[in-house]
């Protein structure tokens, strides 16, 4: 069965990667029949477009885990800030 | 003379050198803040004094030093070997030499930051977590090849955190960064981070995390060799790296994370892939996928070829043919066989119809005899009791039959033949 844009969105991008990496390894072993070769090769296409259009689209979320942390009601004292890089 | 009057009452007024200095030292060894303190500094000038077993060395920082001695008694104790530009805490009182009308600092007890008793206390302390099997490569958990939500546990204000951002942003930026905020230094850092490590691990919605912090001095990164902080890292439940100030630095957390990187920007390096080479991935697995298409396609045509020039398409006839062939040649050998069956069979029965003849009253017939059938009773006629006169008989000869009439019945034949 080929899978619909729908159920590509629930998927995360990593099951995405997968997927799309055991589809390529299943077309290359080459032991199904053309139909249904034609069809997991769509399905590849679909889940490379989607994988890259998300990567290309994504944007980083910073949060923060604010509970229980003693002690932060004042900064973090004079951390030297001589980073190497 | 008033001169020499006024001498002697400033005589009288003066102290002596050994009365001033022992002043002195009442005035310091009286105020308890410089009686049992902890002084920080770089050892230099050290002396051993051989034959008192007494060290004699300054504490210096960039801007001031003071004169320390330390007696056999308490040297002894010292675990590490002291050398010149050794970072060490002393503990000690502050007093007044009064011979030598000099103040110094009586250490009872000294402190390595310096690399000697780093060592040592760092040896220590893995020791006692190998021994618990924290160190073991086995424990090592692989880094997950795509993360989505990570943990990174440092100061919200430090450099740290903004290399993280800056690579993650970079190189991979599908993922959740989430900063657990905790004191990388202080008296309360080793408490506040074992607070950030408990609230991360209580999360539980991480796939991996990074313990860091940016670059400082020995002392400042004394909290990541922290036993408390190291078996509380090991325990973790998705895997840890652990990044603590430059290359150089390392300590126990290093030993005990899943990884250890060398600087924040590494760790983040490590923990995400790069999203380039990612994209590289799928384009390749695409490109992949086509050429096994492709690949298929072609097999099946070239399978359709092989089926299309075979002889049964270009010569049909050739399948009856060798039917017909094979046909012929069954018919051929059925009439072989049935000839096999019949010849003998017909030979003997030749033989018996011959034997027949012999014995057939047909031909008994052809010499002069007849038979003779009643007609009424329908019976071969054997005996003259068989007829009466007026019956009607048939009579058989060689060459067919003919009816006749008795007339009359006798015992012996009286001429004319038999009947």
């Amino acid at each position: 069965m080929a899978v619909g844009t729908e159920n590509l969105e629930k998927m995360s991008f990593e099951e995405r990667l997968a997927k799309l990496e055991r589809i390529v390894e299943t077309l290359e072993e080459g032991k199904l029949g053309l139909a249904k070769s034609l069809e997991l090769f769509e399905e590849a296409v679909a889940l490379a477009r989607s994988c890259r259009s998300e990567l290309e689209d994504a944007e980083l979320r910073i949060t923060h885990l604010t509970d229980k942390a003693e002690g932060m009601d004042r900064p973090a004292v004079g951390e030297a800030d001589d980073e190497a890089e | 003379m008033a001169h020499f009057y006024d001498s002697i009452r400033l005589l009288a007024q003066s102290v002596t050198v050994t009365e001033i200095n022992t002043h002195l030292k009442q005035i310091l060894d009286s105020h308890d803040e410089i009686q049992g303190c902890w002084v920080r500094g770089e050892i230099a000038d050290l002396h051993h004094h051989t034959q008192s077993g007494h060290i004699y060395f300054s504490l210096k920082d960039h801007q001031s030093r003071i004169r320390c001695v330390m007696f056999r008694s308490d040297a002894v104790s010292v675990p590490f070997r002291l050398s010149d530009g050794l970072s060490v805490i002393v503990y000690g009182d502050i007093s007044v030499y009064t011979r030598g009308g000099t103040y110094q600092l009586y250490a009872r007890q000294i402190l390595g930051l310096g690399d000697g008793a780093l060592a040592r206390s760092f040896e220590l302390t893995r020791q006692r977590l190998a021994e618990d099997g924290l160190l073991d490569v086995a424990r090592k958990r692989d880094l997950p090849r795509f993360p989505r939500r990570i943990a990174v546990i440092t100061s919200p204000e430090g450099a740290a955190l903004k290399d993280i951002i800056a690579v993650m942003k970079r190189r991979y930026p599908i993922v959740e960064l989430v900063v657990v905020p905790c004191l990388v230094q202080g008296d309360n850092a080793v408490s506040s981070i074992l607070s950030a490590l408990d609230a991360a691990a209580e999360d539980g919605r991480f796939d991996v995390g990074i313990l860091t912090r940016g670059g400082g001095a020995a002392d400042d990164l004394w909290v990541f060799n922290d036993e408390s902080v190291a078996r509380q890292l090991a325990d973790m439940p998705f895997p840890m790296v652990c990044a603590v100030g430059h290359e150089r630095d390392f300590t126990v957390c290093d030993l005990v994370a899943d990884v250890r990187a060398p600087t924040p920007s590494a760790a983040a390096e490590m923990v995400v892939p790069d999203m380039s080479s990612v994209l590289d991935q799928i384009f390749h697995m695409e490109s992949r996928a086509k050429r096994s298409l492709i690949a298929l396609a072609d097999m099946c045509q070239s399978r359709m070829r092989a089926l299309q020039s075979s002889w049964v398409f270009r010569r049909p006839d050739m399948i009856t043919g060798s039917h017909r062939q094979a046909l012929e040649e069954l018919a051929h050998r059925l009439e072989l066989a049935l000839t096999k069956i019949i010849e003998p069979r017909n030979t003997k029965l030749g033989l018996i119809a011959g034997r027949l003849e012999a014995c057939s009253p047909l031909k008994t017939l052809s010499r002069g005899y007849s038979l003779v059938t009643n007609m009424r009773s329908n019976q071969l006629v054997l005996s003259t009791s068989q007829v009466a006169p007026g019956d009607d008989i048939e009579v058989r000869v060689s060459d067919g039959v003919f009816s006749a009439r008795v007339k009359g019945v006798g015992g012996e034949p009286a001429g004319g033949g038999r009947h």
